[in-house]
């Protein structure tokens, strides 16, 4: 009786392009960035108040390749081009304060009056609109069966 | 779809003032699409834990007023809009 050890290979992987490594690189880098220090800034101090400012930040990055080449039967040598882009964005917002005095600690929230009042309008305009829809719709619906079922 | 979501939770460097110590905590959120070739990250201050010269702790939420309100204000619309669409719907099958 011998114990057999049977390694099974599946195809070897395709080599990746250079550029998609560095598409993958600078992803890596980009999600480590999202390390504490872009939330909690450095402690402010004034007196016997230490204060930490707390801020949410969202960041997305996005990239796309594409090459091409021509096959056309007749020509010596295929021409092919290929090119890339990407963008990205980050946006931080003020999330609240934390205050630490000789009395004790407590975290001030933040409060952005702009940003739910524009939530707020909106959702008024999108309601508002979908409403409508919903009335011209029904006014469609009566027009049509004023004129073919009577 | 473990690699796609991460959803985790981390420590900053404690701070000390006035004896006790301040250690901040954030979460993270980091998303990745096709081939890493999309992807994005949220990063939000969750709790503090203070600790007590005494040894007592305490652990103080982060909230967020602005965000709650928002939710609260789409959702609103998402139910009115909802209740107009079944009574229309109610008004069309009767």
């Amino acid at each position: 009786m011998s114990d057999e050890l049977t390694i099974e290979t599946g195809p070897a992987p395709e080599p990746q392009e250079p550029s998609m490594l560095v598409i993958e690189n600078v992803m890596d880098e980009f999600i480590s960035t999202a390390n504490i220090d872009t939330v909690y800034q450095k402690p402010v101090k004034h007196g016997e108040t230490l204060i930490i400012p707390a801020a949410e930040t969202f960041a997305f990055l996005g990239f796309g390749l594409g090459s091409g080449g021509s096959d056309s039967a007749g020509q010596s040598g295929g021409a092919g081009g290929g090119g890339g882009g990407g963008g990205g964005s980050t946006h931080t917002r003020p999330v609240a304060v934390i205050i630490s005095t000789p009395q004790g600690v407590r975290v001030d929230p933040v409060y952005d009056l702009t940003k739910v009042a524009v939530t707020g309008l909106a959702t008024v305009a999108m309601v508002f609109g979908a409403l409508a829809r919903i009335a011209g719709m029904r006014r469609k619906v009566k027009h049509f069966q004023d004129e073919f079922m009577n | 779809m473990g690699e796609m979501l991460q959803i985790e939770y981390r420590c900053g460097q404690p701070v000390k003032h006035h004896g006790r110590t301040l250690t901040p905590f954030n979460r993270v959120v980091s998303l990745r699409f096709a081939g890493r070739s999309f992807g994005a990250v949220w990063n939000k201050p969750s709790s503090l834990l203070v600790q007590q010269p005494d040894g007592s702790e305490q652990i103080l939420p982060i909230p967020d007023p602005t965000r709650r309100k928002m939710i609260v204000i789409l959702a609103s619309g998402l139910f009115i809009w909802l209740i107009a669409r079944l009574w229309v719907v109610r008004r069309q099958a009767v």
